[in-house]
């Protein structure tokens, strides 16, 4: 158990994606009916999920600085792509928000949110008592 | 084989196999199908003589059943976090199994240096 | 990406909308006005919409790659319309032209009110976004207890 291990390192960047995507999202909710605005969403996942090596694709390293990097935890170089959502509803001046969506997607943002900050505060707790009860 | 069965007990000692029993383990299935036939007066009925595992031994080998825990919820965070699995009550389940096996652990250890210094506390 | 300028956008959303409300309030009460200070009949207001970076100063719009994504709102402009008056045919009313037309505003009330009703579900749907962005940041402060 490592205090800087690759889990809490991709927890703690899952943490600020999701407040990235929470912010497009109110921006897309407030421009609703704005001509011309186009909705907007955060796409984080993939590239998380090539940091993290999640299915240990291998270790690969990369010899150019801008090629990925697999499972280095090379969180420090991880961007998210804001992308233009494509979710086919356009209004007649030009808004392409879809409210439902943008509230479902809320929705699930806050209830992830929360996970990720509830497995975080456990792999902390466990780090504490093992370090508590060192006797 | 049941042992309800007429000689059914005779017939389950004389088939029991020490060692393959002890190193099983899944006890369960063990007392469904035994499967060396030896004889009732044989030696190797001697159970205490024929363990092959050491203390030291099964305390290595549930260690690193609980590092292995501990590495499947590293997993199944990591999933739950990059969204290649959206149940969130698998992985909390995963984790909080982990947690449980390393305090479990811990407890064990506690209790097996206590026991240690008891004895060396002992008077010759 | 930070707590203010996410609650500046829910902000600038609320205010919109509410904006928005004024015009429709105002188009509601005045639906009949023949006759206002301008002259004439009551122009019906409208708002248009239009969003901007939410980032205020040019030094923080320097700052990082996110702020030119997440836009506020904000209502450029509210207009008094250019659709021409209703023309009725109603000699004894005291504004009649020479032929006898009175002209009132172009205001279906209907249509307002589908336009209020809307104005207040984007108005509960910006709240949901700012209690829930709220609710992120004291999230945070759990970390670790």
């Amino acid at each position: 158990m490592n205090v800087d291990d690759t889990t809490l390192r991709a927890l703690a960047a899952s943490l600020k994606f999701r407040q990235m995507r929470q912010e497009v999202i109110n921006s897309n909710i407030a421009n609703a009916e704005t001509p011309g605005y186009k909705s907007k969403s955060v796409e984080f996942e993939a590239a998380l999920a090539r940091a993290v090596d999640v299915d240990h694709d291998g270790v690969m390293t990369a010899e150019d600085e801008k090629h990925y990097k697999l499972h280095t935890g090379g969180f420090s170089s991880l961007e998210p792509e804001i992308v233009e959502s494509s979710n086919g509803v356009v209004s007649d001046d030009g808004n392409t928000v879809d409210m439902e969506n943008e509230m479902a997607s809320m929705a699930e943002n806050k209830v992830m949110y929360d996970a990720s900050v509830q497995l975080l505060n456990k792999k902390l707790a466990l780090m504490k008592y093992a370090i508590i009860n060192e006797k | 084989m049941s042992i309800e069965t007429n000689g059914g007990l005779r017939n389950y000692l004389r088939n029991f196999d020490s060692e393959s029993w002890s190193k099983s383990s899944d006890i369960g299935k063990k007392f469904e199908s035994p499967n060396i036939s030896t004889d009732f007066h044989n030696e190797k009925m001697d159970i205490v003589h024929d363990t092959p595992k050491t203390f030291s031994q099964m305390l290595n080998e549930s260690m690193s059943e609980v590092n292995q825990l501990q590495k499947d919820a590293n997993t199944a965070i990591e999933k739950l976090a990059t969204g290649k699995n959206k149940d969130i009550s698998e992985t909390m389940l995963m984790v909080e199994k982990a947690d449980i096996a390393f305090k479990a652990m811990n407890q064990i250890r506690t209790k097996v240096i206590e026991a240690y210094k008891e004895i060396m506390r002992m008077q010759v | 990406m930070d707590l203010l300028t996410s609650l500046k956008i829910s902000a600038s959303g609320l205010q919109a909308q509410k904006k928005r409300m004024e015009a429709i309030n105002s188009n509601i009460a005045n639906a009949q006005v023949t006759r206002t200070a301008e002259g004439g009949a009551y122009r019906p207001k409208e708002v248009v919409f239009g969003s901007e970076p939410a980032r205020d100063s040019f030094a923080e719009i320097l700052e990082g790659e996110m702020d030119e994504k997440a836009q506020t709102v904000h209502v450029t402009e509210v207009e008094s319309s250019n659709r021409p008056p209703v023309l009725k045919y109603e000699p004894n009313h005291p504004d009649a032209d020479e032929k006898g037309y009175v002209a009132y505003p172009d205001i279906n009330v209907m249509v307002e009110m589908a336009n209020m009703i809307s104005a207040s579900r984007s108005y509960e749907a910006n709240i949901t976004a700012l209690n829930t962005t709220k609710q992120m940041a004291m999230k945070d402060l759990e970390i670790g207890r």
